[in-house]
């Protein structure tokens, strides 16, 4: 039997997760505008290089790009249409990408898709280029090129597959609705994962409060000897990989190491649906699930989006804002609001494969206030899921002092926010540890292993 | 971006509600059945003290804000907390002048001074009390009776007298104005722990802490009667659950917290059982800034171990007691067994040198170009793929250059765990050597450096070894010493150099 932890990790907190608003929204696609933008870096490593020019015609699914290298991906056009150009632009973290532009032509023409494939006659090769070919990046928003991370796995170390389909942010139900409506392609990408490490067990982790998902996956797994599907319990950030590998099967993994030295791989929802659609039916990483929510939009939903449509024509497609409240009024926001970005209300920036959901919130409802002293109250040490005690990091930070913060075991920590979530003093903990923990990273004679995990070019 | 921006800029972009202030303002609720104590027993005395207890500590740190030329912090209620519990622990017999005094040195010169807020080091009222205990030492003695009739004072049921337990605990007994009713301040307690301001530990370690005292060194063994006058006499239960809990001067570890608790339970017996600070009211007031003094200290010993720091990874340690490299391979860190498979979780795996080919020209690229490589050679700069290509060619062809991978072969897979490359020059072989990142910090660098001293004899005409390592080079410099490599400095660099005793 699976060794089983208490299916939790110790710290974190229970939030208020705002997913009644857009969880009983059914997933409906949604038709971009007439101009789409890719950006050419929609994940960790090399950008990718163009392999189309101003003027050129191309299909729905055809390449436009090709990796650099292997820590690097392909991306494939999402629409029919004419090349426009290659040009900077925008993208939801605020850089100013070089991006493909393509007039959308409206009709959608795709590519010829050779049969599908047979998993019982697939071999791991074959799905390993079928994964890289497709595109495919760690969708939850590392945007890890999945081929390279499987490449470093090897076959016969990995005992556990494990499914991350918590959603432990808030507001975000685009995995929970995928649960819901189509689990034979989650469970069928990681069925193809089993296949590639026969000796590993699967496990689909599902939250608490989603019991519908759970019946459900059970429903599709009653034959599967090696998948089995766990609850565990509604806390934040359970999703968060190291809480999750620990939740499921005891073994512990700090900031230095990679999952598949403890002998786990993490895939994703929306990766693992696009494996299963990359190795059996040849597509390519064209599309995104995105949820649209928060008290200021007026119909939350969750959107299946072509990568490269505006993020304000997907709002648009939500309703816009409320009647009556004037963008001024609110917070926009690319992802949760515990991990996501703030971005501009002109909204001017590309779904891309690492987007998983905008998030309007009103100013009033956030409660903003100064921060104040710090009266040592310890909450903040009693939340954090690595043990750390964020306010001595918290006063490194301030002081400039690098080695301190090392010392105190900073470059541990896994952005999820929780201390600047439940600080009464309002706090910006987490923002300032995250800073100073990104500062000490680009430099590899401080940071030394931990570097690892970090490879972005 | 202007500080109204700044507001909505950072993540997280959702906050849990309860602020500062709220958490004050949820003590003052708590301390609602205390003041209704201090006004039904002591009348309007007890009142005015309060509000001038009050009115003294908002006035007294508004003054030091201006003064310090910080920002007004009265607005967080803190001072109104420490104003009216330093009014409760005084007794009624005092001049009206008193608590304002008090009041007034404990924001001053308690927090004000220290930087306000959360950067005090022992509690503002307490120590108020303190000062005022040390100054007039008689006046703060007389509990007096108040309207409580004929109240028994703690010093006469510590000697013997016996009293209705039932009086202590409704506060028909001497002591300060809020402190004397157990029961009020139990049902103050509960509203604090339910909501979730303070936790339970520090009062439970500090009661727990004084019981076991007085049962081991009390003279009175397990005697019940004892045990709950100390209990709920004396202030003891406000001390614990009201002023021992202030965040500021309490620890913010678990672990901490219950040292600190169970410190502040056992001094202030000692200091019953002893009679030091004379009467057993006074014990508190004693006790709780000395055990205030050791909050930083205990944090700073009982800093918690970050999740998963005791990595889990293959660890891989060197068996002493085999006889050739032999390593051990540790797979999980945990006693977990893995699975049924049958794998233990532990094998033995044999290091050996082998000699490089051309099929290795990656993997030495990669090991070159690793950043923390870089930082430790004398050639920091990225190595082109195609650089790399002609001199590794040139190497390999080179008669007078070796280069060796540190290899095992695990489940018929081959694992390349670093390189080593001997060049040969006049009787003297110099080494370089890197470990793969994954695999550093586990004492191979000195394995390699072992076997390369074999890999060195075989040109019999070498008798020396030489390795040179930039001074930062922790991993390199420990690994040189331990091999009883000689040190010495060579401008900003090490040269290390070791005889190699000829074999007969």
């Amino acid at each position: 039997m699976i060794n089983s932890m208490a299916n939790t990790f110790s710290g974190g907190i229970k939030l208020n997760d705002g997913k009644e608003l857009s969880k009983d929204a059914p997933i409906t696609t949604i038709l971009p505008g007439p101009e789409m933008v890719y950006p050419l870096l929609q994940h960790i490593g090399n950008p990718s290089v163009p392999v189309v020019r101003e003027g050129d015609h191309v299909l729905m699914g055809q390449k436009i790009a090709e990796a650099d290298g292997d820590l690097s991906a392909h991306l494939h056009a999402s629409v029919s249409g004419k090349v426009l150009g290659i040009e900077n632009r925008l993208t939801a973290d605020g850089q100013a990408v070089p991006s493909i532009i393509i007039a959308n032509d409206r009709r959608y023409l795709e590519i010829f898709y050779p049969e599908n494939r047979k998993l019982r006659y697939t071999s791991r090769q074959t799905m390993l280029h079928a994964i890289r070919e497709a595109g495919i990046v760690g969708l939850g928003g590392s945007g890890l090129p999945t081929y390279f991370k499987l490449l470093g796995a090897n076959t016969r170390r990995i005992d556990y597959c494990i499914a991350n389909l918590v959603e432990c942010e808030p507001y975000l139900t685009s995995d929970y609705r995928r649960i819901l409506e189509t689990p034979e392609k989650i469970v069928n990408g990681l069925r193809i994962m089993l296949t590639m490490f026969p000796r590993a067990r699967g496990i689909l982790a599902v939250s608490d409060s989603n019991q519908e998902g759970y019946r459900a996956l059970k429903e599709c797994t009653r034959q599967d000897e090696r998948i089995y599907v766990r609850r565990l319990h509604d806390k934040y950030p359970q999703g968060s990989e190291r809480q999750l590998i620990y939740a499921l099967t005891g073994r512990t993994l700090n900031a230095k190491m990679l999952p598949y030295e403890i002998g786990c791989i993490v895939n994703n929802t929306d990766t693992l649906a696009a494996i299963n659609q990359a190795v059996i039916t040849h597509e390519p990483l064209i599309t995104k699930i995105i949820t649209v929510s928060g008290d200021a939009v007026r119909e939350p939903a969750n959107f299946r989006v072509r990568i490269g449509m505006s993020y304000r024509e997907v709002l648009e497609a939500a309703g816009g804002l409320k009647p009556g409240l004037r963008p001024e009024e609110c917070v926009y926001l690319d992802g949760g609001p515990m991990m996501g970005h703030r971005i501009d209300p002109g909204l001017d920036i590309p779904v891309t494969k690492l987007s998983s959901g905008i998030i309007v919130l009103t100013r009033k409802s956030m409660q903003a206030s100064d921060p104040s002293a710090c009266m040592r109250c310890g909450r903040c040490v009693e939340v954090c899921p690595n043990n750390l005690v964020p306010m001595q990091l918290f006063k490194d930070t301030e002081k400039g002092n690098e080695h301190a913060f090392i010392r105190h075991n900073g470059l541990e920590c896994c952005d999820c926010g929780t201390c600047s979530y439940i600080c009464p003093a309002r706090i910006n903990l987490s923002s300032s540890i995250v800073q100073m923990k990104n500062q000490i990273l680009h430099d590899p004679d401080l940071a030394g292993d931990y570097a690892r995990r970090y490879v972005r070019s | 971006m202007n500080r109204e921006e700044k507001l909505y800029d950072r993540t997280p972009f959702v906050r849990e509600s309860l602020s500062t202030r709220d958490c004050m303002l949820l003590v003052l609720l708590s301390l609602l059945p205390c003041v209704g104590t201090a006004i039904y027993f002591y009348g309007m005395k007890a009142l005015l003290m309060m509000l001038i207890s009050m009115a003294s500590a908002v006035v007294s740190e508004a003054l030091c804000c201006l003064i310090f030329r910080r920002k007004q912090t009265v607005g967080d209620f803190s001072a109104v907390v420490s104003g009216l519990i330093g009014a409760l622990i005084l007794p009624v017999t005092v001049p009206l002048w008193f608590p304002a005094a008090a009041a007034a040195f404990s924001m001053m010169i308690v927090k004000a001074v220290f930087g306000g807020i959360g950067r005090n080091f022992v509690n503002p009222a307490m120590t108020g009390k303190l000062a005022l205990t040390l100054l007039f030492y008689e006046a703060m003695q007389d509990f007096g009776t108040g309207a409580a009739g004929d109240a028994v004072q703690m010093a006469d049921l510590l000697t013997g007298e016996r009293a209705e337990l039932m009086e202590i605990l409704l506060g028909r007994a001497a002591g300060g104005i809020g402190t004397t009713s157990a029961v009020n301040v139990l049902i103050g307690a509960m509203v604090l722990l339910l909501t979730g301001v303070v936790s339970i530990t520090i009062p439970a370690a500090c009661l727990a802490g004084l019981v076991l005292t007085l049962i081991l060194f009390g003279g009175y063994g397990l005697d019940p009667y004892r045990l709950t006058v100390n209990l709920i006499g004396g202030g003891t239960l406000f001390t614990a659950f009201f002023m021992a809990t202030d965040y500021t001067t309490s620890p913010v570890t678990r672990l901490g917290r219950v040292f600190y608790g169970v410190l502040l339970g056992v001094l202030i017996a000692v200091l019953r059982i002893t009679g030091i600070a004379g009467i057993g009211e006074n014990a508190c007031v004693f006790a709780l800034p000395a055990v205030n003094l050791t909050a930083r200290l205990l944090d700073r010993i009982t800093m918690p171990r970050p999740f998963g720091i005791r990595n889990a990874r293959r660890t891989i340690r060197y068996d002493q007691e085999a006889d050739d490299s032999e390593i051990e391979v540790e797979y999980l860190d945990t006693e977990r067994e893995m699975d049924d498979s049958g794998r233990e979780g532990r094998e033995t795996i044999l290091l050996g040198l082998r000699p490089a080919g051309p099929e290795d020209s990656d993997f030495l690229l990669e090991l070159r170009n690793d950043p923390v490589t870089r930082s430790n050679s004398f050639q920091t700069e990225e190595i082109r793929r195609e650089d790399h290509e002609n001199w590794y060619a040139r190497a390999l062809a080179d008669p007078d250059t070796a280069i060796y991978l540190l290899t095992s072969v695990i489940d018929d897979e081959e694992y390349r765990f670093g390189q080593l490359r001997l060049h040969f020059e006049g009787g003297a072989a110099v080494i370089s050597y890197t470990i793969a990142p994954r695999f550093r910090g586990h004492g191979l660098g000195r394995e390699l450096l072992r076997l390369a001293e074999d890999a060195a004899r075989l040109r019999p005409e070498t008798t020396m070894l030489i390795g040179e390592v930039k001074k930062q080079n922790e991993a390199s410099k420990k690994s040189f010493r331990s091999l009883d490599y000689q040190e010495s400095e060579l401008g900003d660099h090490l040269l290390y150099r070791k005889s190699l005793p000829t074999v007969v």
